[in-house]
């Protein structure tokens, strides 16, 4: 199955299975997408609703975070995205000018961290639709 | 009386490094000057690595000149080294790191030590998890913006991994924006390096000779010579700082400061294999 996919990926993969499968028991597994590259598919609970979640490892992962993406289908000018592809909209969940222990820390975050983030970036995604405001500056704060 | 130390060095056998292989991952400044080092070390080979051009930018602190400027950095110092070292074998390699892992661990495979020295955090977290995985020692160099002080690491599969190294050093983990744009400087407890003055070769010199020293080290060691680098390694460190300034609670300029670095028993890299 993880044929294509680096020895080191593999095994940190592996690795990282234990933390998903301890913080969200039998919500998510393991697949390859369509270009071959590692996912999760699953789903976090958000007020007792269902959050569709894709997290896609990228190729040099863990030196970049994974890719977070939802099958649920947001309105057109919901912000916080970094772009649609079909049914999938991408997710931007981790500041790019993140500093301190707000950025992505290879030695400590893992697939596990991005689908708590996915948790918050779904409660923000509430607030916004019945306030009109983002109440976060970016999904990872406060999670590390 | 001062003993020269002739007659403690002369029993350290000599080694010829003609059949090693270094990977230099990053031929900017600091990489173009640690390749000049490890070539008068008398390597056999030089796989050169690094996605850029030459700029004018680059020019002050580069060992190409105006004639290079818009070549590949690889192919421009490959020119230059080949001048000076004639039956030295050098390849190069024009690819961004990220984007292309398989290719980087394929560097990485047919080398007996890689050189790092790339402006950018994330490559070395990439390269540190592919190096242990292939049992390869890798140095990190670089100069902290101003030049007031210069940073070498080593990894290898006995010591912390890049990141629990960084962490000791004061850097945490990786900018998502990849930091594009800045030029080499190592940003420090999350200061952005652009807030400091560019250092000038008076700093990138001694850090890429004192790199290139380690390296040459590695190599002998791996041909049985573990004398130098016992040396470098006294004390269990594998990070080292050189002071070119006084610096408050560091040290007197001048100073090799070697660093205390603790392996974080949670670390996903090399804490919990």
């Amino acid at each position: 199955m993880l044929q294509s996919v680096r020895p080191e990926l593999a095994r940190r993969i592996v690795l990282e299975a234990d933390a998903i499968q301890t913080k969200f028991p039998n919500r998510f597994s393991l697949s390859l997408n369509e270009q071959g590259r590692p996912c999760w598919t699953g789903s976090v609970p958000i007020e007792g609703r269902e959050f569709p979640v894709v997290l896609v490892y990228p190729s040099a992962y863990p030196a970049l975070p994974p890719m977070m993406h939802t099958l649920f289908r947001l309105p057109p000018n919901c912000p916080h995205l970094l772009g649609r592809d079909g049914p999938l909209s991408r997710l931007c969940w981790i500041a790019s000018n993140a500093r301190g222990r707000r950025k992505w820390d290879p030695q400590r975050h893992t697939a596990a961290t991005a689908m708590r983030a996915a948790q918050r970036w779904g409660l923000a995604f509430l607030v916004w639709q019945t306030t009109g405001r983002w109440p976060v500056p970016d999904a990872f704060e406060t999670l590390t | 009386m001062v003993a020269f130390p002739e007659r403690i060095l002369e029993h350290h056998g000599k080694v010829s490094l003609s059949t090693n292989t270094v990977a230099i991952l990053g031929c900017g400044s600091v990489g173009s000057l640690t390749a000049w080092a490890i070539a008068s070390a008398g390597v056999g080979t030089l796989l050169l690595a690094d996605k850029d051009r030459v700029e004018v930018k680059n020019l002050r602190r580069h060992v190409c000149g105006a004639d290079s400027i818009g070549e590949r950095k690889p192919v421009a110092v490959a020119h230059y080294l080949a001048s000076r070292f004639p039956t030295l074998r050098v390849e190069t390699y024009s690819f961004d790191f990220l984007s292309n892992p398989e290719t980087l661990r394929g560097l990485l495979a047919r080398c007996s030590v890689a050189s790092v020295a790339v402006d950018v955090e994330a490559p070395k977290h990439l390269i540190d998890g592919m190096a242990r995985e292939l049992n390869r020692p890798v140095i990190y160099a670089g100069v902290y913006g101003g030049g007031w002080a210069g940073e070498v690491i080593l990894t290898c599969a006995d010591t912390p991994c890049y990141g629990c190294t960084a962490r000791n050093l004061g850097r945490v983990g990786v900018n998502v924006e990849l930091e594009v744009g800045s030029e080499y400087a190592l940003p420090l407890n999350g200061v952005p390096e652009s807030h400091w003055p560019l250092a000038d070769l008076t700093s990138l010199m001694p850090v890429a000779a004192f790199s290139a020293r380690l390296v040459s080290a590695l190599m002998k060691s791996q041909h049985g010579e573990h004398s130098e680098l016992n040396e470098f390694m006294r004390g269990g460190t594998n990070a080292w700082r050189l002071l070119f300034r006084d610096v408050p609670e560091w040290g007197d300029i001048g100073s090799l400061i070697r660093s205390d670095i603790r392996r974080d028993a949670n670390c996903w890299t090399c804490g919990k294999v």
